[in-house]
């Protein structure tokens, strides 16, 4: 009778690691997707970075589950928190490098990349501020000369 | 049975998602595409070796599995140094 029980249960912790895992696959899947349909290189990394690390370390850990002796457990509990660690590191590294990619070496330094990064970022709310003024005109221009400028 | 068809599935959800992923690694128009999708194949390696020692119950590549994780994050680090101050 116990030893049925015990049988049982690792049946079932098997066929949960397995499920865990397939969850993992789907999401490697998804970036995968992502980085496929996203139009920049930029936007091909958050795809990659985000989804891919918990995908990697949820079938890591599926895996684990799954597994029944303890040196084979923790081998592969330690991947999954290697992969967890070090993978958006990485990806930092490398959206950092693919940013500043297109600039001189004479111009590295870190407070005019700072200022470079701020003008970007003032530049892109500033570019929907005018998109959100350019719909407003063409929206109300049956009545030109009404609209407040501004 | 029901673990055959998870596994079955499993490879076959990585398959799909590798090939994605060597279509950007061919198509990507720069370095840092190629980077991306060389790191998101390595990714579905890992997962198929992990699945591939469940299904065997066999621990001599789980090694590999660390080893590879690590390597991969050196790599990609390189990567990003050789990157830097280089026109894309």
């Amino acid at each position: 009778m116990i030893g049925s029980s015990a049988a049982l249960l690792a049946i079932t912790r098997a066929t949960a690691g397995e499920m865990i895992v397939l969850i993992g696959s789907v999401l490697i899947l998804i970036s995968a997707i992502g980085v496929i349909r996203f139009p920049d290189a930029l936007t091909r990394m958050h795809a990659l970075s985000k989804a891919s690390t918990l995908g990697v370390s949820l079938a890591l850990a599926g895996a684990a589950l799954a597994m029944t002796r303890l040196d084979d457990v923790m081998s592969l509990a330690f991947a999954a928190a290697l992969q967890a660690f070090t993978n958006p590191v990485a990806a930092t590294l490398l959206t950092r490098a693919t940013y500043y990619a297109n600039e001189p070496a004479a111009t590295r330094s870190k407070w005019l990349r700072r200022l470079r990064l701020a003008e970007d970022v003032e530049q892109t709310g500033d570019d929907e501020q005018q998109h959100h003024n350019g719909s407003d005109v063409r929206h109300d221009s049956g009545d030109p000369g009404d609209a407040p400028n501004g | 049975m029901i673990g055959s068809a998870l596994s079955t599935s499993i490879v076959v959800v990585l398959l799909i998602a590798a090939a994605l992923f060597v279509i950007r690694l061919i198509a990507g128009p720069t370095l840092a595409d190629r980077v991306v999708a060389m790191n998101g194949l390595l990714l579905v390696g890992l997962v198929f070796l992990a699945v591939q020692a469940v299904n065997t119950d066999r621990n001599s590549n789980l090694p590999v599995l660390v080893v590879v994780s690590v390597v991969g994050f050196v790599g990609t680090a390189m990567i990003a140094r050789f990157l830097r101050g280089r026109k894309l």
